[in-house]
């Protein structure tokens, strides 16, 4: 199901209406979670109930929608507003990258044993380093970053950061600078 | 290199777009090794998606809140009204919309012009059927300016009566007057030796008769 067709759905009512919310809560509701998750640094049942504001929200506001090819970037809209409400509610905690006691282990491990097959092991190892501190301070751009890894196009992308095609373009140039002074310190250790 | 293409090397790099066999750039090296560590810190998250718990949450929470509607009839006449919206949202909606409208006025002036044409030959009492139903009766004058006396005379009959009745006009000295059959009404038509028409409703149709040759 499109974009389009689940706002068209959702407007239609019945049982129609509940496929849609089904396709979006558990479809797109994994982008939703992991933008949520990862960039806003919500704790998993934080994410969760954003998810479940932000698709309450999308109903509520799905026969407001002027149809139009842009039904991405409006639901990305409500998500990342959605998102910042919570985050302005919530000023006073700190964010956390919450991975629970199995996952951090798991990371540590798939992480050391990369490393230990990886030829060029100090260059990726600083680089990580220097993207952990960016994302820290710059976690929209970390998330573009990520996006475009991989593979994502260029309308997604621009729908997710709510910016045009053409700003999104350059929106990607500044990130590049915006990183340099994170990893710069690395490119020595590239040619080894 | 200028910037711009450097820029375009990184995004590259970082989507794994890089010729194999052909040496490097700085700025390529410098992708490839941000994209295996993005990927490698994207594989080390635990995997968290929206369950069908989570899922069943969120539906009574709209149920709560009275967000859920029943499935639209085909022919609500607010749906057909917010899909024309939607419809007329579209710029080649706009487009289509105003061709039709053009297409609308245009055959309607072509049937006001075929109807008006109509009524410039207008009926000829010769030769309607006897019998016919009508609730038109016909009173003769032997000119224009007798025709107008006679407009006059019913007017004037039917303002002392207090009868409601209405008066048109049609090119070159023909006058309808139009009014409801009561005994006030009945008894004027009988004055003139006109028998009333059949139904609640009468209109007389004054003109002056042709000029023989």
């Amino acid at each position: 199901m499109t974009d389009e067709e689940i706002i068209s759905e959702i407007n239609a009512g019945g049982d129609r209406q509940t496929a849609a919310l089904k396709a979006l809560y558990l479809g797109k509701g994994k982008e939703f979670i992991r933008y949520f998750m990862w960039t806003w640094k919500l704790s998993r049942d934080d994410a969760n109930d954003v998810l479940q504001e932000t698709v309450l929200k999308i109903l509520n506001y799905a026969d407001t929608y002027r149809f139009g090819g842009t039904a991405g970037a409006w639901m990305w809209q409500i998500a990342r507003n959605t998102v910042t409400d919570n985050y302005r509610k919530k000023p006073k905690e700190a964010p956390t990258e919450e991975l629970d006691e199995e996952g951090q282990r798991e990371a540590e491990n798939q992480t050391s044993s990369v490393w230990g097959e990886s030829g060029s092991r100090s260059a990726e190892e600083c680089f990580s380093e220097g993207l952990i501190l960016f994302k820290e301070v710059e976690p929209e751009r970390a998330y573009v970053i990520e996006l475009l890894v991989e593979g994502v196009d260029g309308q997604e992308i621009a729908n997710r950061i709510s910016r045009s095609y053409t700003a999104t373009r350059q929106y990607l140039t500044q990130c590049r600078k915006a990183l340099a002074p994170y990893i710069e310190h690395c490119r020595p250790l590239l040619s080894t | 290199m200028n910037d711009e293409l450097e820029d375009q090397l990184w995004i590259d790099a970082l989507q794994g777009k890089v010729a194999k066999g052909e040496p490097l750039s700085p700025t390529q090296m410098q992708g490839g090794v941000l994209r295996s560590s993005v990927l490698r810190s994207i594989s080390a998250r635990p995997a968290h998606e929206p369950t069908t718990a989570g899922f069943s949450k969120m539906l009574a929470e709209a149920k709560r809140r009275g967000l859920l509607k029943p499935e639209a009839s085909a022919w609500n006449p607010t749906d057909v009204i917010s899909r024309a919206y939607h419809f007329l949202a579209l710029p080649s909606s706009v487009t289509a919309f105003v061709v039709i409208m053009v297409a609308l006025g245009v055959t309607t002036a072509w049937q006001a012009k075929q109807l008006n044409g109509f009524q410039e030959d207008s009926v000829r009492y010769s030769d309607v059927m006897r019998g016919a139903p009508s609730d038109t009766v016909a009173q003769l004058a032997s000119s224009p300016e007798e025709a107008t006396k006679i407009a006059q005379g019913w007017q004037k009959d039917l303002l002392a009566k207090g009868v409601a009745h209405s008066v048109s006009f049609e090119a070159p000295s023909k006058t309808f007057i139009r009014m409801r059959l009561t005994p006030a009404t009945i008894e004027l038509l009988e004055e003139r030796r006109i028998l009333p028409p059949k139904g609640v409703w009468c209109t007389v149709s004054i003109e002056a008769a042709p000029v023989k040759p």
